[in-house]
């Protein structure tokens, strides 16, 4: 076995970070405050090129693994969380299905102007009534001559409002379920198909999320993403457990984060006499953080890893993100305690974190619902838990 | 024969990175170094020269073991294509005076008509590795260089020193060495094609065997005697009036410590 990461992981870390302390870093308050989408930054950042991280290199991308990507995603959480989220949305979700799927006109069209940054891109899973569950989708993809009809409406789509194309979960069949499930390309300018209402949220300010609205939109066949119609539900699971695996890693970064700040904070705040790090209670909080820190960074990891190597590992994914972002909102919460009654106050930045951690409980399915499906594998599993 | 410039680069412990005295003789510094601010200025200005001459070869040394190498490849992602590692890690050990006596031997047979490295390092501030390879070199240097303008027909250049918020400007002929201060460029952040590079560059390695340099006197004469921590700074003492009573409240308290009569 070997845990370390090798040198040239090492050097494309530090590289990450540089960008994410120069470009982002210092903008961190202002986005948080603006809780509007920062273009400029956004134009500035794809220029360094990592939008591309995980597509080939003939449309502009680099081609990279699993782990590499993983990387990036932990050090880019180190900026704004918002940030963070349109760019993981641009890399992952919002440009995977086109990538893996579509035709090589749509590809050039869609897929190189967004790996430039040019065109942005999401993913649309949620419904008003349905996000974890999506048996629920009730948003419908109806055959027509040449092509498919789509009605609908999609709730808390990052990036959704400033979109200019969009990869959409519909049912084709709804009497079958998750076997009824199809992926398609709408892109802006289609009649039908518009913005709705803009979701101001508590945290993770800098992504915009919003409804999309489907009325009648009718798509060529071509924008099926995916081999055959029904077929949606199988390819789903190949970018839950990537995308799980980044809210992880979002989700120790996030709590690295406020608990360094945390620290400094601690060795530097007088009560009693002392600087607060040197009582016992307070160093009880770093010591139990590091140890779930550590537990939360070498499971997501390991799930990296498994994914890169091509092993069953949907369970380990949610484990990594349930566990992991279930010790950022503690790390977080601990922060707040450690800073007291200034972790209130709006210039401080535990009240941040706190914030941003809470939007890591969503996406990639609800704890609620991984648990039950963690336990239910659990119960069919052999005489050990290994 | 197109411009030739040569940039020393160094990795120096990130600002953040936690330093305590082990013992008199040596530090304990956490695992987190970076290129030396001044270096990544010092490539920049090469960077820049090369957009004036693009024909111009850039090339960058570092010398030393793991820690060059991270150097050398941060200079790759910066824009530079061909690196050298002097040595090895056992050059880390040595006094600064080997050190550029050995990128000397390496620059003289690389014969640039530029060098340019960090005014300072970023650890030990002890801005004497420019001056020393000069020296070696039989050429002259500049310190703490904020502009420069090359005339690589003329084999001539025009350099601005900042000297008590005056610029001093200077004209030498090449070949010259001067030191990167901050304002001769800004560094950019690397785009992710050239850290893939990076990432994946082969760094070629030059032995100290090759230059014949390990005769020459490895710790000259500088004893490094002990570390020592800096005094802890006296307690902070807030003025409790509002402004402006506190103008008075502050003036009293200075001359019941004696700092005002």
């Amino acid at each position: 076995m070997d845990f370390k990461f090798t040198d040239e992981q090492e050097f494309f870390r530090a590289s990450v970070r540089d960008a994410v302390d120069r470009l982002i870093r210092p903008k961190i308050q202002e986005i948080d405050e603006a809780d509007d989408f920062p273009m400029e930054l956004w134009k500035e950042f794809a220029q360094l090129g990592y939008l591309g991280l995980r597509h080939p290199e003939q449309y502009g991308g680099l081609e990279s693994d699993v782990i590499t990507s993983m990387i990036f995603y932990e050090e880019l959480a180190r900026g704004s969380c918002g940030f963070a989220m349109s760019v993981t949305m641009q890399i992952l979700m919002g440009t995977y299905f086109i990538g893996r799927f579509a035709n090589e006109e749509i590809k050039q069209r869609v897929l190189v102007p967004a790996i430039k940054g040019e065109k942005i891109g999401t993913i649309c899973f949620t419904e008003d009534q349905s996000g974890s569950d999506l048996a629920g989708t009730r948003t419908t993809a109806v055959k027509r001559d040449n092509g498919w009809l789509i009605n609908g409406r999609k709730m808390w789509i990052t990036n959704g409002p400033i979109c200019d194309f969009c990869t959409v979960l519909a049912t084709v069949d709804p009497s079958k379920g998750l076997d009824g499930l199809s992926f398609f390309l709408v892109e802006k300018g289609t009649d039908g198909f518009s913005c709705g209402q803009l979701i101001h949220k508590l945290g993770s300010h800098g992504s915009v999320t919003g409804e999309l609205i489907f009325d009648n939109v009718f798509v060529p066949d071509e924008n099926l993403l995916g081999e055959g119609a029904g077929n949606g539900m199988k390819y789903t699971t190949d970018i839950l457990n990537e995308v799980r695996v980044m809210t992880a890693l979002m989700a120790c970064a996030i709590a690295d984060e406020a608990i360094i700040d945390a620290r400094k904070f601690a060795q530097q705040r007088v009560a009693f006499g002392s600087a607060i790090s040197k009582y016992q209670l307070i160093r009880a909080k770093f010591a139990n953080h590091w140890a779930w820190y550590e537990a939360a960074r070498l499971l997501a990891y390991k799930a990296a890893w498994m994914i890169q190597e091509g092993i069953e590992c949907q369970y380990e994914c949610m484990l990594a993100k349930m566990f992991a972002t279930e010790m950022c909102l503690s790390a977080v919460d601990e922060a707040t305690r450690i800073y007291g009654g200034n972790s209130f106050a709006m210039e401080y930045p535990p009240q941040r974190f706190f914030r941003d951690a809470r939007f890591l409980l969503f996406g990639g399915g609800c704890h609620e619902v991984l648990q039950n499906a963690i336990g239910a594998a659990f119960l069919r599993r052999g005489s050990t838990s290994k | 024969m197109p411009l030739k410039i040569a940039v020393l680069v160094k990795q120096v412990p990130d600002h953040e990175a936690i330093i305590q005295i082990a013992s008199e003789r040596e530090l304990s510094i956490e695992n987190r170094y970076v290129c030396s601010f001044f270096d990544e200025i010092a490539v920049e200005a090469a960077l820049n020269i090369q957009k004036k001459y693009p024909d111009a070869e850039l090339i960058a040394l570092s010398a030393g073991g793991k820690k060059a190498t991270d150097a050398l490849r941060r200079a790759i992602a910066l824009g530079i294509d061909q690196v050298e590692q002097i040595g090895d890690e056992s050059i880390e050990r040595t006094e600064s005076n080997f050190i550029a006596y050995a990128l000397a031997a390496r620059l003289k047979a690389l014969q640039p008509h530029l060098i340019i490295c960090g005014k300072q390092a970023g650890d030990d501030d002890m801005a004497s590795i420019g001056p020393m390879v000069a020296e070696y070199l039989k050429i002259p240097h500049a310190s703490a260089v904020v502009s420069l303008d090359i005339d690589a027909g003329a084999n001539k250049i025009k350099i601005g020193r900042e000297v008590e918020g005056e610029i001093w400007q200077l004209e030498s002929s090449l070949p010259l060495l001067i030191t990167a201060e901050k304002g001769l460029a800004e560094p950019h952040v690397p785009v992710v094609t050239r850290v893939m590079k990076a990432m994946k560059a082969k760094i070629q390695q030059v032995p100290l065997a090759e230059l014949g340099v390990q005769e020459y006197e490895q710790q000259g004469r500088i004893r490094r005697l002990r570390y020592v921590m800096p005094s802890s700074r006296p307690p902070v003492t807030m003025m409790q009036q509002p402004f402006p009573l506190n103008i008075e409240e502050l003036i009293n308290h200075l001359k019941e410590k004696g700092v005002l009569s």
